[in-house]
C-alpha cells in the first residue's frame, strides 16, 4: 500500500574487494565479504523479516525476527548479526523459523496497543507488516499483566511525538542518534521488562540535548516516533525526490505528498551529499512555504510611503520597467542594476544576470554571495585555479587529520558535520580555530586535540605561523611543491613565511593563542598523511578574508595536501546554492563560469548567442551600489530573494541608499525588510515550487522539482524574462530546463549537464564535461587546474577596526542551528521554539566588570550605531570577545557592524567589530525607529 | 520543569551542601575517562556519596565529555547504582530460592516492621535503606542478610531484630 517506502536493506553495505558467494533459499547470491546474511538475502530480493535492524545504522541483533537456518551450523542465528562466508547454505523460510518468528511477534504484540486502524503509521508501520509478513493470528498472553499501554506521549518537541506505549525497544532510535547523528541524546533507561527509550536523564525530548534532526523519527519501525504531521495529515499518497533549500551541504528529501500538500519531507538514501541524514531545518522547518505573510500577489506603490497596491503580473513588469527606463533616459544606462540570490535556482540566476547585462545593458549584477563566500571564488581561482572547494563531502571519510577554521558546522552545515563526527570519532584528529568554542570543540564522544582560540581578525597571521612551523622544521612535502607548484612563487612565499614577524612566538602576542598550541597544531596537521581544511565566514569576512583563503591553499599546497580524498580546501558554503549563484556569472565582473566580462573573446562569444552588445566594463559591487546610491548616480535595483536591508553591513548606510533611490523592484517570499523601501514587489516561489537546479558546497548539481505549481501562479524565471522584455530584448524560454541547454552551452565546465543526465544519475559534481562526462568529484588530481599551483604572498595587515578605551570589546557574528542566515524562512516555523531572539554572549569577567548577568538587557555600541539585545554570560567566548547572530531583524545586529570590507572582493568584515557592551534599560534609537517603520508598514499594508 | 532544570536548581540550592570535589577528583584521577570506565567511575562515586547525585553525574559527564544519556542508561541498568540517597546503612535480604525456603520472607517481614521502610526505601532520618537482592551466592548460610558490607547467615526474626536494635542504640 504504500508506495513512498525507501528500500532498505536491514544492515549498512559493506564494502570490500573480496566477494562472498552463498546459497539463499537455493539462489546463489554473491556480495562483498563482511556483508551480512540479512542484507545479502535483501538484495538479493530475499525479504527476511526484521524489526530492529535498518540499514542507516550497524547491527544489534535483538529482536530475533531475523532468524535463519544455516546448513552445518546448530541453532537460528540472527542474519543480521552473521557475516556470509563462502559456500553458505542458507534457509530463510522453514516451518520451525515460522514458528519462531510467530512466537517472537507474539510477544511484541501483548505490550502493544491494537489500534492500528487510529495510529498514526498506519500503513507505514514495520510491526504491522511483520505481524502480518509472520501470520500472527492470536496473542495468547492477554493484555491483563503488566504492560506499558497507559505511558504518557511526550508532545514536547514541536515536530514529533514520542509514545513509549508503543515503543518495541528496539534501539533503533537510540542507535541512530549514536551512529548517524553522533548526538548521542538518547538511550535505554533501566533494564528488563522496566527498559525504556529515554531522551537524555530520563526528561522529556525538547529539554534534552536532542538536535531534532529526525533521524530517530526516520528510524523508528513504529508509531512511537513520529511526526506531527502525518498524525495531522495522514501517510502520502506519492514522493517527489528534490533538494533542500537550506545551507549549502543541498541535501536530497524525497517530498512526501498527499495532492498538493506535503505531508513530510524525508532525506533521501540516495542523496549523494547527505546519504539519508537532515537536520531539523530541512527536515521540519518547511512550514514558511504556506505561511500566511506569503504575499501571493504582485504589487506596486508610487511612494514608499503609499499603500501597495495589488495589480495584475502585467501591471506590475509594466511599472518596473517604465521606471527602470525613465531612470536609465535621465541618469544613464549604468544607473539601474540588480541582485541575484544564492536561494534561487542556476536557472532563476542565469536569467536575472542575463536580464541585468543583456537588458539593462551594464554590469550592474551581483549576488549575496558578495558578503559571504566571495574572498573564496577569489582565493582559490588564483591560487589553484577554481573558484571553489576541492573534495566532495564524503572525502572527509578518508582523512586523518581535520583543521577547522572559523566554520561551526554543527550548527551552520549539520548534516556534514554529522559526517565529520563519525569520522572523528573513528580516530581522525581535529584541530579547531575559531575565537568560540564552537559544539565541535568538545562533544559527546568528540574532543579537538587543539582548540586554538585566537583574537577575531588575526587568521592571516596564524595560518602564516602554521606555515612556518611547517617551513623551518621541514615539514613541507618538497616533490610535491616541485613537481606541482610554481617555483618562483614558492621562494617567494617561503622568504616573507620565514620572517620573524611570523614565527609562533610572534604571532601568539598578537593571535592570544600560546607559541606551542600554535606549533603542535600545525605539526599535526603537516604530518597527516591526509589533511583536509574546511573552512567557514569566519575565513571570508574580513579584511583579509582573501588573504586567508590563499594562506590555507599555500599551506595546503606546501604540505601536499590537495588533489586526493581525504585532502583539500573546502569552503562551507552558507546557503543552498552559493556556488551556483557564482557559477552563472552574478559578479559584475564575471560572465558564467567566471570568465572576465573585460575580455573580448570571452564577451563575444556570450554577444553572439545573446544577440547583444555587452558593455565591456565591470559593473558595480554591492557597496558600490549603495555608495552610489547615496551620490545619487545610481536610482534603481531589480532584488531577487536577498534582503540587503537586514543582510548587509552598517545599515544605517544601506538604509540611506535604499532611500534614496526611485525604483527598487523586490522579488521575494514575504516583505522583507529590503521591501520597506520597495516600489514593486513581485511575490517569488519557495522550494517546493521551482524546477531547476542547485549546487552545493561540493560543486554538486542537484535537482529541484516542484511538488506543487507555483502558488502566485509563475516561475520566477518567466516573472524574470517578462521584465526582460518589457525592457526591450527579447527572451523566449520555454521551460527551465531550456535555460539549462543554455547554460551548458555556454559553460565549458557545465558541458554536459542537462536535466535527462540529473534525472538519470541523480547528480553531478562540476567540471562536467567532454573529460568528465560524469562529473569531478576531486578537483586538481593531476595537477592544477591554472596549470601550476601559484603561491601567493600573505603578508598580515591588520584590519582598520582597532578596540580602543571606548570600544573595548571584539564583536563577532554568527548563526545558530534553529535558525537560517535573516531567518525570513525559520522565523516562520516552529524552529523559534529553540531560538527566540539573538542573544550577545559574553564572557563572566567582562560581565562582571561592567555589572551584567545572565538575561540582562544590554547595549552594543560600535563606532557606527547602537542596539540593545539580552546578554547571556558563557565561557564560550573568551574575555575581550563577544558573539551574537542576525537572525532576527528587530534586533539590528548589522547596525553596529562596519563598512569596512575584504580587500580584493568588497566581502565585508562582519567578524571584527569594536564594540563596547554596558547595562541598558531601553532600546535604541534605532530599534525605536525600526519599530516605528514596521508599524507604519503594516498599517500601509492593512490599509491596501 | 525538566529533570534537567530541577537539577539545576537543586544544584543551584546545594551549591553548599553538595561538594562535587570529591567527583571531580575521582575524574582526574581516572583521566582520560572514556565510555568503557563508565561502570568503574559511577562505582567510584557511588562509593564516595553512597548513592549517584544527579549533579554530579551531570558535572563529571560535563568533565569528561561522556554523553548524560549514556551514563544515565549505565546507571538504571545495573541495580548496584542508585540515583536517590541512601540511609547510612543497607540492609539487603536476599530473596532467593535458598533464602525463600528456610524463611527469608520472615527476616524481610522484620526488617520492614522494625525500620518501617519497603524494599528500596530509605528511613526519613536516613540511616537505613532496604534493599532486597535475588541472590547473595552464601545459600549455605540461608536466609542471609547483609549489614553494609557483612554477611549474617542463618538469620531469625529475632537475631535480625536484635541486630537493627542494637546499632540504633549505639548510635543514638
Amino acid at each position: 500500500m504504500n508506495k513512498v517506502t525507501q528500500a532498505d536493506f536491514g544492515t549498512p553495505a559493506v564494502s570490500s574487494l573480496e566477494k562472498v558467494t552463498v546459497d539463499i533459499d537455493g539462489v546463489p547470491t554473491t556480495v562483498d565479504a563482511g556483508t551480512s546474511i540479512l542484507r545479502a538475502a535483501r538484495e538479493s530480493g530475499v525479504d527476511v523479516p526484521k524489526l530492529c535492524g535498518t540499514d542507516s545504522v550497524e547491527a544489534f541483533g535483538s529482536c530475533r525476527m531475523c532468524l535463519v537456518e544455516v546448513e552445518g551450523r546448530r541453532g537460528y542465528p540472527a542474519s543480521c548479526t552473521t557475516p556470509v562466508e563462502e559456500g553458505m547454505s542458507i534457509r530463510t523460510q522453514t516451518d520451525a523459523l515460522a514458528k519462531l518468528r510467530r512466537n517472537v511477534m507474539e510477544l511484541y504484540i501483548s505490550d502493544h496497543p491494537l489500534d492500528c486502524l487510529t495510529c498514526a503509521a498506519n500503513g507505514d508501520c514495520e510491526l504491522q507488516d511483520m505481524a502480518g509478513v509472520v501470520g500472527l493470528r492470536e496473542v495468547r498472553y492477554g493484555f491483563e499483566g503488566e504492560n506499558h499501554l497507559d505511558l504518557e506521549v511526550d508532545s514536547s518537541n514541536p515536530y514529533f511525538n514520542f509514545d513509549s506505549s508503543k515503543c518495541i525497544v528496539c534501539s533503533r532510535c537510540v542507535r541512530a542518534c549514536d551512529e548517524v547523528q553522533g548526538t548521542f541524546a538518547l538511550t535505554i533507561e533501566g533494564r528488563g521488562f522496566e527498559s525504556r527509550v529515554s531522551a537524555g536523564i530520563s526528561e522529556a525530548f525538547l529539554d534534552s540535548e536532542c538536535v531534532s534532526c529526525g533521524a530517530c523519527v526516520q528510524a523508528c519501525p513504529t508509531a512511537t516516533l513520529v511526526e506531527r504531521s502525518i498524525v495531522d495529515h495522514g501517510q502520502p499518497d506519492h514522493v517527489v525526490e528534490t533538494t533542500c533549500a537550506y545551507c549549502g551541504v543541498g541535501c536530497s528529501f524525497q517530498a512526501e505528498m498527499k495532492g498538493d500538500q506535503v505531508v513530510r519531507m524525508t532525506p533521501s538514501k540516495s542523496g549523494q551529499a547527505n546519504h539519508g541524514h537532515s537536520c531539523v531545518k530541512g527536515r521540519f522547518a518547511w512550514g514558511y512555504a504556506s505561511h500566511p505573510d506569503r504575499v501571493l500577489n504582485p504589487m506596486v506603490r508610487e511612494k514608499t510611503t503609499d499603500p501597495w497596491r495589488e495589480v495584475s503580473w502585467e501591471e506590475a513588469i509594466a511599472f518596473a520597467a517604465e521606471r527602470f527606463k525613465q531612470i536609465q533616459g535621465e541618469y544613464g544606462r549604468k544607473a539601474i542594476g540588480g541582485i541575484t540570490s544564492s536561494r534561487c535556482t542556476n536557472e532563476e540566476v542565469y536569467v536575472v544576470q542575463k536580464l541585468i547585462r543583456a537588458a539593462m545593458g551594464n554590469n550592474n549584477v551581483d549576488t549575496c554571495a558578495r558578503v559571504c563566500h566571495s574572498p573564496t571564488g577569489y582565493g582559490l581561482k588564483k591560487t589553484l585555479g577554481t573558484s571553489a572547494g576541492t573534495q566532495p563531502f564524503d572525502s572527509v571519510m578518508d582523512a586523518d587529520v581535520i583543521l577547522v577554521i572559523g566554520s561551526n558546522p554543527t550548527d551552520g552545515h549539520p548534516v556534514f558535520a554529522s559526517q565529520m563526527k563519525r569520522r572523528l570519532r573513528e580516530g581522525a584528529k581535529l584541530i579547531v580555530m575559531d575565537p568560540r568554542e564552537i559544539g565541535l570543540v568538545r562533544s559527546a564522544r568528540i574532543e579537538a586535540e587543539y582548540h586554538l582560540p585566537l583574537l577575531p581578525g588575526t587568521n592571516v597571521p596564524m595560518i602564516n605561523a602554521f606555515a612556518h612551523v611547517v617551513l623551518s622544521e621541514g615539514l613541507e612535502d618538497e616533490a610535491y611543491i616541485r613537481e606541482r607548484c610554481d617555483m618562483d612563487s614558492y621562494e617567494a612565499w617561503k622568504a616573507l613565511i620565514l620572517r620573524p614577524e611570523n614565527s609562533p612566538e610572534q604571532v601568539s602576542v598578537i593571535a592570544g593563542v600560546p607559541a606551542e598550541e600554535i606549533s603542535a597544531a600545525a605539526r599535526l596537521y603537516a604530518s597527516a598523511r591526509r589533511g583536509a581544511i574546511y573552512y567557514g565566514l569566519g575565513v571570508t569576512e574580513h579584511s583579509q578574508g582573501s588573504t586567508m583563503v590563499m594562506g590555507m591553499a599555500n599551506l595546503a599546497m606546501a604540505t601536499g595536501n590537495v588533489g586526493f580524498s581525504g585532502a583539500g580546501v573546502n569552503p562551507m558554503r552558507g546557503q543552498n546554492n552559493v556556488q551556483g549563484s557564482c557559477d552563472m556569472g552574478s559578479f559584475p565582473h564575471e560572465l558564467p563560469g567566471y570568465r572576465p566580462v573585460e575580455n573580448d573573446e570571452v564577451r563575444s562569444h556570450f554577444e553572439n548567442h545573446w544577440g547583444v552588445t555587452l558593455d565591456p566594463d565591470p559593473g558595480y559591487r554591492i557597496p558600490n551600489m549603495f555608495d552610489a546610491a547615496c551620490a545619487d548616480t545610481f536610482k534603481g535595483m531589480y532584488i531577487q530573494g536577498e534582503d540587503l536591508a537586514q543582510s548587509d553591513p552598517n545599515t544605517l548606510h544601506v538604509e540611506e541608499a535604499l532611500s534614496k533611490m526611485e525604483c527598487i523592484v523586490v522579488q521575494d517570499l514575504f516583505l522583507n525588510e529590503t521591501a520597506k523601501f520597495a516600489h514593486v514587489f513581485l511575490p517569488g516561489t519557495s522550494f517546493l515550487e521551482k524546477d531547476g537546479t542547485f549546487t552545493n558546497a561540493e560543486r554538486r548539481i542537484n535537482r529541484v522539482r516542484p511538488v506543487m505549481p507555483p502558488r502566485q501562479g509563475k516561475d520566477e524565471w518567466r516573472i524574470t524574462q517578462d521584465l526582460a522584455r518589457a525592457l526591450g530584448y527579447d527572451m523566449d524560454y520555454r521551460t527551465s530546463a531550456e535555460i539549462m541547454e543554455e547554460i551548458a552551452e555556454l559553460t565549458p565546465t557545465f558541458t554536459n549537464v542537462s536535466f535527462e543526465l540529473l534525472d538519470e544519475v541523480g547528480s553531478v559534481q562540476w567540471p562536467c564535461n567532454e573529460n568528465a562526462p560524469l562529473g569531478t568529484p576531486i578537483m586538481h588530481v593531476d595537477g592544477f587546474v591554472r596549470g601550476k599551483g601559484l603561491f601567493v604572498e600573505t603578508e598580515y595587515v591588520p584590519t582598520e577596526e582597532r578596540t580602543n578605551r571606548k570600544f573595548p570589546l571584539l564583536l563577532t557574528t554568527g548563526r545558530i542551528l534553529s535558525q537560517y542566515n535573516v531567518g525570513a524562512q525559520t522565523r516562520r516555523t516552529a524552529n523559534n521554539i529553540w531560538h527566540e531572539e539573538d542573544l550577545l554572549e559574553i564572557h563572566p569577567a567582562d560581565a562582571e566588570t561592567r555589572g551584567i548577568k545572565e538575561g540582562d538587557l544590554v547595549s552594543l555600541a560600535s563606532r557606527k550605531g547602537e542596539i540593545t539585545l539580552k546578554a547571556t554570560v558563557t565561557e564560550k567566548v573568551q574575555p575581550g570577545v563577544v558573539y551574537t547572530t542576525f537572525h532576527n531583524p528587530e534586533t539590528g545586529a548589522n547596525v553596529v557592524t562596519t563598512e569596512y570590507s575584504d580587500w580584493a572582493t568588497s566581502c565585508p568584515e562582519y567578524k571584527v567589530t569594536a564594540v563596547e557592551v554596558t547595562p541598558a534599560t531601553h532600546r535604541s534609537e534605532w530599534q525605536r525607529e525600526f519599530e516605528e517603520r514596521a508599524r507604519k508598514q503594516g498599517e500601509i499594508l492593512r490599509s491596501s | 520543569m525538566s529533570q534537567r532544570q530541577e537539577v539545576a536548581v537543586s544544584t543551584a540550592q546545594n551549591a553548599e551542601s553538595l561538594d562535587l570535589s570529591p567527583a571531580m577528583g575521582i575524574v582526574e584521577e581516572m583521566s582520560p575517562v572514556t565510555s568503557g570506565d563508565i561502570i568503574p567511575l559511577l562505582q567510584r562515586i557511588q562509593d564516595a556519596y553512597g548513592y549517584l547525585p544527579p549533579e554530579a553525574v551531570l558535572s563529571v559527564c560535563e568533565e569528561t565529555g561522556l554523553p548524560a544519556s549514556k551514563v544515565f542508561g549505565v546507571a538504571t541498568f545495573y541495580s548496584q547504582f542508585g540515583m536517590e540517597p541512601k540511609g547510612k546503612h543497607t540492609v539487603r535480604c536476599c530473596k532467593g530460592t535458598a533464602c525463600h525456603v528456610r524463611g527469608g520472607n520472615r527476616v524481610l517481614d522484620t526488617v520492614e516492621k522494625t525500620l518501617g521502610i519497603r524494599d528500596g526505601e530509605t528511613t526519613k532520618d536516613m540511616r537505613f535503606t532496604q534493599e532486597t537482592v535475588a541472590c547473595l551466592g552464601a545459600c549455605a548460610l540461608a536466609p542471609v542478610m547483609v549489614m553494609d558490607n557483612t554477611y549474617y547467615g542463618k538469620m531469625t526474626p529475632r537475631r535480625t531484630e536484635l541486630l537493627l536494635k542494637e546499632i540504633l542504640k549505639e548510635e543514638s
